[in-house]
């Protein structure tokens, strides 16, 4: 079998306006472009003309004002939601909550974020020792809470006040100052800053 | 009138040589590929060494698919159609085997210096200077080969195939060129010319056209050779394939900006990239039509024929890829699709189906007519069809998923204002699944490729192979009259050269009207006064960086969306980039972005970072990051400091004169300290010699300018 045997067939009635192309045997036909096809194409150059003119780069828009509107939606509906849930607590503002719950879900925050620092006995590692009775930037819950949301970014603590909300913080921090309260665990980290009973 | 009838030999073994490099390189290409789908949720396959993890074996498999595979599936095609098309041998057999031997020495070359680590730091133009040049010079070869033989040929005009060879020849000349603009810093090293931004508009416009300039135009080539041929119908319509080839490479050039949409690319750049896709959708979509409308009246021969299948399927996969580029280049989805696995997913169905496909397809008609037998099994073929459609299927529809679901947990509030998934990390664990059952896919289509490799074994060894095909034709006689009234389009299908320079022209516009602006107006990149050169040892991290591919998984581009600003930091903005050579924002989030990982923001401790490279999920519980132990034990290539100190100089970076010779001595110092604050946080075996501290000392850079 060559490739000399498998020319084009041509099928009467389908074929008729067969040009005399022949390469290799491959015939053209002389079909009109589709319609549809035409009329999609200068579709999509109307639709780029238009585009270009009165939207993006071009026109008045631009990325970063998306991104202002993005806050200002995102604003609004914090604080409605603020007003109907009253607003969320601070470092001013936060207590040390006891309720098993809450100190359940600081528990949870703890292993999926602080762990890896402060280990998951509070022995600390790269972070300082939560089990003993030293304490670099205070013991209150105010500190605590202060130290998780602005971080100590020049140690390396980031903060955190991005990735966990307020509550949150509130609750992990109950749960540190609470779980590991005298627990001097073994192997821990050596003490570091002021000794606070 | 015609001249007397000729008598000569069609070249098969260079095509027969061709294909066995397409069917050995495709399965290479295919288990390499395999390898980084089981890494990406199984780390621990990159068994602790730096040759066989996941930065250098994606670039690999990339690289590998594109040019190995597709590159030879290119040269058998082209080979074996151009001859036929314009009746004559390829002009010189010489060439024929230097375009061989040469294309295959590359493909070796690049496997080996890229799992050794050597690399530019640009998506599928990673290959350092050397190869680079190699590649030049090789293609260069392979476009003088086919010149000659048409100038040589016995047919007078061109048919549409060889329109789409010549185009691809001249474009991918052009884009390799530019793009591989790099200052050679060693053997094996070297900067990109561009830095930032710019270097981003000229990657992204050689990337996307890589795209349209290698698995789109040469196939499309290939399609209208081998689909009328072996569905014995006529093209459908000479004049779509004037328009569509024209409109096509026209239009194509423009659009490699909508892969940076929302970057700190220049908006109206974006916008050109946006409206170009959009109007690329019917000159992709005429190359389907004529493929699928040539078909009429042989619908019946496509139940019967594996061949046919594979076309029809490839040419469907070109058509629905196509189609949702274009929808991808749009800048509202393309902020859900950018950096997620829907762009994965995306190219899939163009590499498994279309290019797969088309070649698979072709591989079963090329091989029994060049060894004068008949396919050793056709229900193998069809088994091969039918398990590669259902891999594509199980390969491609996870990955939409995934980079669905990822992005609506991105960009997930609390209705009190925060991050509902602020650990990158649940963003990854939660489409898990969908990476196992894409490697499921892919392993489906891979059985199919070794089906096929089987059943074209026993083919070849039923056959006998016609290395020299006898043919004849009349030569073309000198004197010419065309005929009255022909259509315009004809006399540029006699004249090879005006179709190669009118092609040339055309694809030179958009590049040039995007680029041009870009590089030379300022206002394009506002400076930022506070953006300062590296130090030296953080240049050498970075070259760490590039070296390891940390760019496969990690973006370092923020967009201007309150999820990423909220996650990340503040939006990059184009004056961050400008030192940067090459600019490493990256395609696809595996990991978190590092725009601003030093940043106040994202800052973790010196000690945070060596032990998360030593192995991250220490640090991060469930990471899928491969360990990176090595680094803990190479040692900084310091001897190499003066001489990319003095690179980067030459590339306009203001380091004073003179600097070169204190470099030395600043790398130590800080490599020093670094080393000190690692001990004080408990890291008692840190060596400020090993490559690590220069990594860590880059990290802890990244964002930190901007906050002075």
């Amino acid at each position: 079998m060559t490739t000399n045997d498998e020319k084009t067939k041509l099928i009467a009635g389908l074929d008729d306006n067969a040009l005399d192309h022949d390469y290799d045997g491959i015939i053209e036909l002389d079909n009109a472009l589709p319609p549809w096809w035409l009329y999609m194409f200068y579709g999509t150059i109307i639709f780029a003309i238009f585009y270009t003119i009165n939207f993006f780069g071009m026109g008045a828009y631009k990325q970063q004002d998306e991104l202002k509107e993005q806050y200002a939606i995102a604003q609004k509906s914090i604080e409605k939601y603020q007003k109907e849930h009253g607003s969320s607590v601070d470092e001013n503002s936060v207590v040390l909550v006891a309720e098993a719950e809450k100190l359940a879900d600081g528990k949870i925050i703890y292993e999926k974020n602080c762990v890896a620092c402060h280990a998951a006995n509070g022995g600390g590692g790269v972070g300082p020792n939560f089990t003993d009775d030293y304490w670099i930037h205070g013991n209150s819950i105010n500190d605590v809470f202060k130290t998780i949301k602005y971080g100590v970014p020049e140690k390396g603590m980031i903060p955190w006040e991005s990735q966990l909300n307020p509550n949150q913080i509130q609750n992990v921090a109950s749960f540190i100052l609470t779980e590991f309260k005298n627990k001097n665990v073994e192997g821990g980290k050596e003490p570091q800053g002021d000794k606070i009973e | 009138m015609s001249g007397e009838i000729q008598k000569f030999y069609y070249d098969n073994k260079i095509v027969k040589m061709f294909a066995y490099a397409t069917g050995i390189w495709g399965i290479v290409g295919m288990l390499v590929g395999l390898l980084v789908a089981f890494q990406i949720y199984f780390p621990a396959l990159n068994f602790n060494l730096e040759y066989t993890t996941f930065g250098r074996t994606r670039p690999l498999h990339t690289n590998a698919v594109i040019f190995a595979f597709v590159g030879n599936g290119i040269f058998t095609g082209v080979y074996y159609s151009l001859q036929r098309l314009l009746k004559t041998r390829m002009w010189s057999d010489k060439l024929s085997m230097i375009n061989f031997w040469g294309w295959q020495l590359i493909i070796v070359s690049a496997a080996i210096t890229l799992l050794a680590g050597f690399t530019t730091g640009k998506e599928y133009a990673e290959l350092e200077w050397p190869i680079d040049i190699a590649i030049a010079g090789i293609w260069v070869v392979f476009g003088w080969n086919m010149f000659a033989t048409i100038l040589t040929r016995r047919e007078r005009h061109l048919y549409v195939a060889i329109w789409f060879f010549i185009a691809t020849f001249v474009t991918v000349a052009v884009l390799h060129i530019v793009n591989s603009f790099e200052l050679p810093v060693s053997f094996m090293k070297s900067y990109s010319w561009y830095a930032g931004v710019q270097d981003a508009l000229v990657q992204w416009w050689y990337g996307h056209n890589a795209v349209a300039f290698f698995l789109t135009t040469p196939y499309l080539g290939l399609m209208y050779y081998f689909l009328p041929k072996a569905a014995q119908r006529p093209v459908y319509s000479y004049k779509l394939s004037i328009i569509h080839f024209w409109a096509l490479i026209f239009l194509y050039i423009w659009a490699g900006p909508h892969h940076l949409l929302y970057t700190s690319l220049p908006e109206w750049a974006q916008t050109l990239g946006v409206v170009f896709s959009v109007m690329l959708i019917a000159p992709s979509w005429g190359g389907m039509i004529n493929g699928l409308l040539t078909l009429r009246g042989a619908w019946d021969k496509v139940r019967d024929s594996a061949v046919l299948k594979f076309f029809v399927v490839a040419v469907t996969a070109y058509g629905m890829a196509t189609f949702e580029g274009p929808m991808l280049s749009l800048k509202s989805v393309n902020a859900i699709s950018h950096y997620t696995d829907w762009t994965v997913g995306h190219v899939h169905i163009g590499a498994l189906g279309w290019n797969g496909f088309l070649t698979f397809g072709m591989m079963y008609w090329l091989i029994p007519r060049m060894f004068n037998t008949k396919l050793y099994s056709e229900k193998l073929a069809n088994v091969h069809f039918w398990i590669g459609t259902i891999g594509i299927l199980v390969y491609a529809v996870p990955l939409y998923f995934a980079g669905f679901t990822q992005y609506l947990m991105w960009q997930e509030f609390t209705p009190d204002g925060f991050l509902a998934y602020p650990n990158f990390l649940e963003t990854v664990t939660q489409i898990i699944p969908m990476y196992v059952t894409r490697s499921i896919g892919g392993t489906l289509y891979l059985i199919g490729a070794l089906v096929m490799f089987y059943n074209i074994v026993k083919t070849i060894k039923a056959g006998d192979f016609i290395a020299n095909e006898a043919a004849e034709a009349p030569a073309l006689e000198k004197a010419f009259i065309p005929k009255l009234g022909e259509y315009w389009h004809r006399p540029i299908e006699r004249k090879p050269i005006q179709l190669l320079i009118f092609a040339l022209i055309v694809i030179l516009i958009g590049g040039a009207v995007e680029m041009v602006p870009t590089f030379l107006i300022k206002s394009n990149v506002p400076t930022i006064e506070a953006v300062k050169p590296y130090t030296p040892l953080e240049l050498q991290g970075r070259d760490i960086y590039i070296k390891e591919g940390c760019y496969n998984c990690h973006s370092q581009m923020i967009r201007p969306f309150r999820h990423e600003v909220e996650r990340y930091g503040d939006y990059s903005k184009s004056g961050e980039f400008v030192y940067d050579h090459p600019f490493q924002w990256g395609s696809k989030r595996t990991g978190p972005d590092l725009a601003r990982e030093g940043s106040k923001k994202l800052r973790k401790s010196h000690s945070w970072h060596f032990n998360h490279m030593e192995n991250p999920q220490s640090m991060s519980p469930g990471s899928i990051m491969p360990n990176y132990p090595w680094l803990l034990k190479k040692d900084i290539d310091i001897e190499s400091t003066p001489a990319k100190i003095r690179a980067m100089q030459t590339l306009g970076v203001p380091y004073e004169d003179g600097y070169d010779a204190k470099a030395i001595d600043e790398l130590k110092a800080q490599a020093i300290e670094i080393e000190t604050k690692l001990k004080e946080e408990g890291i008692k075996h840190a060596d400020a010699n090993k490559e690590i501290i220069a990594l860590i000392a880059y990290l802890q850079r990244l964002g930190t300018d901007v906050e002075k």
